[in-house]
């Protein structure tokens, strides 16, 4: 049997003093692509948040486990050395900050692998279509709404984490980028296990899920594999 | 006033003795007399009197360094660099610098000009030493930028000035090495007081940087310096200084450059040290199309204080200022900010352009910006900006996702946050500036 690197059992989250999830159950094959689904405001946004382990979300009860080991108490810098990483549904701008030298900053203090160094991130950005004048901006700042969305992704290549939470990434990006982005995804899939929050059916299609979770009122309702 | 005549008469004491040993002309011991009787006559600034708790009647006045200066110049190069090194000046960073000077206590100990620049003309010594070798150059232009009655501690300075850098570049010499000065206080109840004459002949260009670093317990102690900068038509200086004194030193700063037709004056500071700090660099832009540009980075903690900003006399046509001051304020830290403007009826088509950014850490850090324009010229234009800049929560998170805790993210925001005003740093003071912010992170947080 494949190995499970994530196992979230009977978790149950609250934010804000409301409960958002209940008790929770699914695991992740090491190197598989799993779709979550669900409605609107079902919790998937949350259930990527509260993986990831952002302050936001109190764990009330149940466990998250990667690799064997209980996370659900460490903080999120603590699960991202760990391998584990969000690309965001919406990137905050952040205007002090030079989008280059965050991600050269990335890159060079990447817990587990080797840095890449600036000439291979500027090249990797422009096969996204991020060309050196858009990674001079501060970071987030005149992107469009594509442009942010290969921003994440364009971390995710520079990290390579074992587990990637991808959150809604068709917003904004056209049919050619996404098709594009699917294919990233799945070489990716090799050495990456993936959890895709997703709304659109081609894009869906187009990623040949192993798997995938509805959510629907804060917990799972659907489990097909 | 009973008070006051015993602290003119302890004071002319040692102004004689200061005066006799370096074997000065007389006109400059009567510069001294003169300015002594001004630094008594002259009030303190009523914003300075609940602040400066210096005990003028204890004050040591002059020091001799334990550092023999002609041991200095017996070094071999090695122990040399060895020596430089353990000050904060790494090899390789003496290697870049076109010239080099030590002050500890009230002696320059050490000054050196690479032969390139001796062959050009450049003049790099300590101001007594210039004083004895180019008595006319000195007389000439001393005291013709900031009045000896500036304040009272440019009097005091005047009248016991002792080390301090001469630069003088010739016309159409242009150094392009820093050249680096370093000044070291190692006692308590101490004043330095140096004092700094740089000369930019027409169309000459300088870059000078003052390193104020050794993080030394000097309890009490003061700093009064005065420097006094002529740019000349056409020429370029840059005048940097990054300020670490220990947290118990009064820094009292009266800086000026006299700027004339096409020359420019560059103010760029950083300031991390001192218990209080006062700062407002004088630009006297006299001549048409002169400019003057101020960047300035700060960081003040708990029982620090600082007022800065600049002085600006616009009375060239065309004339142009660019201030810019970006602070970090942590809780018990006062920031007070002020560009004073004086645009002069003859300066049409003058500009300023102001611009305050801060961040603050906690409830009880303040700063205060209160800019201040006399404009007497319509075609004048002048712009004030300000931010609080904030670090958002989602800024945070979205860092702690990338595997950057609080601290480091606040560490890599506070650097980018200055980066604009920083580029002009020596990479040894950036890393020695993000030790530092990373210990009072490490603190306030």
């Amino acid at each position: 049997m494949q190995k499970k690197l994530l196992k979230v059992a009977g978790l149950s989250i609250a934010a804000s003093g409301k409960n958002i999830l209940t008790r929770v159950n699914f695991t992740l094959p090491e190197n598989s692509l799993t779709l979550l689904l669900g409605p609107n405001a079902a919790g998937k946004t949350s259930l990527a948040g509260a993986i990831m382990g952002l302050d936001a979300y109190t764990v009330k009860e149940g466990l998250i486990d990667f690799d064997g080991v209980n996370i659900t108490k460490l903080s999120a810098p603590e699960r991202a050395k760990l391998g584990i990483f969000l690309a965001w549904q919406k990137t905050p701008v952040i205007d002090s900050l030079k989008t280059i030298d965050f991600l050269e900053y990335l890159d060079s203090n990447n817990f587990a692998k080797e840095p890449f160094g600036k000439e291979k991130i500027l090249a990797k950005g422009k096969t996204l279509g991020l060309g050196e004048e858009v990674l001079n901006r501060p970071l987030g700042v005149g992107f469009s709404g594509g442009e942010l969305k290969k921003l994440e992704f364009l971390q995710l290549l520079i990290l390579r984490p074992r587990l990637a939470i991808v959150d809604e990434l068709e917003a904004g990006l056209d049919t050619r980028s996404l098709k594009m982005f699917a294919k990233i995804i799945l070489t990716l899939k090799k050495n990456t296990t993936f959890l895709v929050i997703s709304h659109q059916a081609n894009w869906q299609n187009s990623l040949r899920a192993d798997q995938s979770l509805t959510l629907k009122n804060g917990t799972i309702v659907k489990n097909r594999v | 006033m009973e008070e006051d005549q015993q602290l003119y008469t302890q004071l002319k004491k040692v102004v004689l003795a200061v005066s006799a040993q370096k074997q000065e002309p007389l006109w400059v011991r009567e510069i001294r007399l003169n300015a002594l009787k001004q630094f008594i006559k002259l009030a303190l600034p009523a914003f300075l009197v609940p602040l400066v708790k210096i005990n003028l009647h204890d004050l040591k006045y002059y020091l001799k360094p334990d550092i023999n200066p002609d041991d200095w110049k017996k070094k071999k190069n090695q122990e040399f660099f060895q020596l430089m090194a353990n000050m904060g000046i790494p090899e390789d960073d003496m290697l870049r610098l076109g010239g080099i000077g030590l002050q500890e206590e009230s002696e320059m100990v050490y000054d050196s000009l690479e032969k390139k620049w001796q062959k050009e003309g450049v003049i790099f010594t300590s101001i007594d030493k210039a004083i004895q070798k180019y008595p006319k150059l000195v007389q000439k232009y001393f005291g013709s930028v900031i009045a000896t009655d500036n304040n009272k501690f440019s009097a005091l300075n005047t009248a016991l000035f002792s080390g301090g850098s001469f630069l003088y570049v010739p016309k159409g010499v242009k150094v392009d090495k820093t050249i680096q000065v370093l000044y070291r206080i190692n006692r308590e109840e101490f004043g330095q007081f140096e004092r700094t004459l740089i000369i930019a002949e027409p169309d000459s260009q300088v870059s000078y940087l003052e390193g104020c670093t050794a993080p030394m317990f000097a309890g009490g102690s003061l700093h009064a310096g005065v420097v006094e900068v002529i740019v000349n038509e056409g020429a370029k200086v840059r005048y940097g200084a990054v300020q670490n004194w220990s947290k118990e030193v009064y820094n009292l700063a009266t800086k000026g450059a006299k700027v004339l037709k096409n020359g420019q004056i560059e103010w760029m500071d950083a300031n991390f040290g001192s218990k209080l700090t006062v700062k407002y660099p004088l630009s006297d832009l006299r001549g048409d199309n002169s400019r003057a540009i101020y960047q300035s980075i700060n960081s003040l903690t708990k029982g620090q204080t600082q007022y800065s900003g600049a002085k600006v006399i616009h009375s060239g046509k065309n004339t142009l200022t660019d201030i810019s001051s970006k602070s970090l304020i942590f809780d018990g830290g006062y920031s007070y900010w002020q560009p004073f403007l004086q645009i002069k009826n003859t300066a049409d088509s003058a500009s300023n352009f102001s611009r305050c950014d801060n961040i603050l850490f906690g409830n009880k850090a303040t700063y205060v910006t209160e800019p201040i324009t006399e404009l007497d010229n319509v075609t004048a234009k002048t712009e004030v900006e300000g931010s609080l800049f904030k670090i958002e929560e989602e800024t945070l998170n979205y860092l702690a996702t990338r595997g950057i805790g609080t601290e480091e993210a606040y560490l890599i925001l506070i650097l980018s946050f200055y980066e604009p005003l920083s580029h002009w740093l020596p990479a040894d003071y950036l890393l020695e500036i993000k030790q530092m912010l990373a210990l009072t992170l490490s603190t306030s947080i």
